[in-house]
């Protein structure tokens, strides 16, 4: 039994969200396992970024906002008033929709943010090697790396997207959320993003929000199928891809409904 | 030439024309100030800058040198408390530290720029009064001698009242810069595990230019006040230089003082009066065009 919890990193119970009387979330119940490509895909409109903004607490810095039910991250309860929703986001690291890096801000300092204030390293040498390696991880240090200096804004969509993974893997999070990354960027672009998802499931578990079926099919080892705010189906992603048990399921991966 | 083609160009030359004759009083002030202001300081240049003010009626030009120190010092101490209360209201407000009083803040704010500036001058002068009765009844309770004096008219009272002045223009662009942030850039923010103090010094230097046209437009908007100083730095011809009697006795500002000579019968002190004007006009134009530039760049 004790095997089976820790092999889980994320757990949510009976979630519920509403925003204004517009009831959003509806009885959530989700595991997820350790070092893996959790996909959660889905129509638009259906909950699904919701569902990431409440599991980092984003969601709270928005008003009219009602939230029942538990989340643990390795079986500490997250979303409860004793936790400081800052704590939570510095182990759920996030990637958003549009590429948001600072654009005031140079590449390094975009990296560097974090760790510096937030204090997990002790000197400028640490955070150099930090920046450097969070920017491998994103595969992005090779083109940038003589360039550390120059503005966010210059680099192009895909880039920019790839400095914000970097700038959440300089947190070293144990979950990073990813909000239809790759919507705003060209098919090159999605698909570097692509592959360095399954690569960094080596290092973080990623929960991943889509509205693609065929993404999903491709990076993910875990589905959920969330429509109208309800988990419908989820499972092994072959399996919800192979033989859905549900109907709606099987119309989404078909391309029936989205 | 059609019908419509005449209509439309008469309209323009109306509008072109009413336009220009409205901007005619801000030219004629501008020349005039420039004209007269420029003749004076020509004639002696460092001395108007720095001189005392001469015997009014004599031959003498002097200058206004306490007066220029004493806005700077007036400004400059203004700024110091206006500035932080300003901008760190705006982050009360905007970065929603509290639902209800957040949006009051932003409520009575949006107000106090209605405030005749005279009227806050006078608060201020009253609330010096208040405090000093209040401390003379503590000193009666407790049976000790004496009265306890306050000084009312010194630098310290005046930038109080210059702050208040200056808080809502700062504050209003601050807030706009924040509430301007785009959703993503906060939850950028926010998502790296920021509190929400740090988040905001974070987003602060992202609207940071909001915040310098902010300060430019206070800064201005104080440079050219005169009422709310009358009750309060009060004016003096003459530099006070120890310490601390610097913040004890009044002190002057080139607005105290283009109101005091400029009424005055005394053609040397009108003169310098008219330096005060164009000095002062000066300084606003430069850091009305500063601001600009910031907002332009935005």
């Amino acid at each position: 039994m004790k095997n089976i919890e820790n092999s889980y990193v994320l757990r949510i119970k009976d979630l519920n969200v509403w925003i204004g009387d517009r009831h959003v979330l509806k009885n959530i119940n989700l595991d997820i396992p350790r070092n893996t490509v959790f996909t959660i895909m889905g129509p638009s409109g259906s909950g699904k970024s919701t569902l990431l903004r409440t599991i980092n607490r984003i969601i709270e810095l928005y008003q009219n906002v009602k939230i029942s039910g538990e989340i643990y991250l390795e079986n500490i309860k997250i979303n409860d008033q004793n936790t400081r929703p800052e704590n939570v986001r510095r182990l759920i690291g996030m990637v958003f929709q549009i590429p948001n890096p600072l654009p005031h801000l140079s590449i390094y300092d975009n990296v560097a943010l974090g760790p510096k204030y937030n204090k997990l390293v002790k000197s400028k040498k640490e955070l150099d090697e930090l920046v450097k390696w969070a920017l491998e991880r994103a595969y992005l240090w090779d083109e940038v790396k003589d360039r550390l200096h120059e503005p966010a804004r210059v680099l192009s969509g895909g880039q920019q997207q790839r400095l914000c993974i970097a700038r959440a893997l300089a947190m070293k999070p144990k979950i990073l959320l990813m909000d239809e990354p790759t919507s705003n960027l060209d098919p090159v672009g999605s698909s570097k993003i692509e592959e360095l998802m399954i690569e960094l499931k080596k290092i973080v578990t990623i929960i991943l929000v889509t509205h693609y079926p065929f993404q999903a099919s491709r990076v993910s080892d875990y589905v959920a199928f969330i429509y109208d705010g309800q988990i419908i189906e989820t499972g092994p992603a072959e399996e919800i891809f192979t033989r859905p048990k549900n109907p709606l399921t099987e119309k989404f991966v078909t391309g029936r409904i989205g | 030439m059609d019908l419509r083609r005449l209509k439309s160009d008469l309209m323009i030359t109306g509008i072109i024309i009413i336009s220009l004759l409205g901007m005619i009083p801000l030219i004629h002030i501008f020349l005039t100030v420039a004209w007269r202001g420029i003749n004076v300081i020509a004639r002696d240049p460092l001395g108007v800058l720095f001189k005392e003010p001469p015997i009014p009626g004599s031959e003498e030009l002097g200058g206004i040198g306490p007066h220029v120190l004493g806005s700077l010092i007036l400004i400059s101490i203004a700024s110091l408390i206006g500035i932080p209360i300003s901008i760190l209201s705006a982050i009360y407000t905007v970065e929603g530290m509290s639902k209800r009083l957040g949006p009051l803040t932003s409520l009575l704010v949006r107000i106090m720029i209605e405030f005749p500036t005279i009227v806050i001058g006078l608060s201020v002068y009253g609330a010096v009064l208040l405090i000093e009765e209040f401390i003379n009844d503590l000193v009666k309770i407790f049976g000790l001698g004496g009265h306890i004096y306050i000084p009312r008219f010194n630098p310290i009272t005046g930038a109080i009242a210059l702050a208040i002045v200056m808080i809502p223009y700062v504050y209003t662009q601050s807030e706009d810069g924040f509430k301007n942030i785009p959703h993503h850039i906060r939850e950028a923010v926010y998502s790296l595990g920021f509190s929400r103090i740090r988040a905001s010094i974070v987003l602060s230097s992202y609207v940071k230019s909001a915040l310098l046209s902010g300060i430019m437009i206070g800064v201005s908007k104080i440079l050219s006040e005169t009422a709310p100083l009358l009750f309060t730095a009060f004016g003096n011809d003459h530099y006070v230089t120890r310490f601390p009697d610097v913040f004890l006795n009044p002190i002057g500002s080139m607005t105290l003082w283009i109101y005091k000579a400029g009424l005055s019968p005394y053609d040397n002190w009108i003169d310098l009066a008219w330096a005060a004007a164009f000095i002062l006009l000066m300084i606003i134009l430069v850091l009305f065009v500063i601001s600009r530039y910031i907002i332009y760049k935005r």
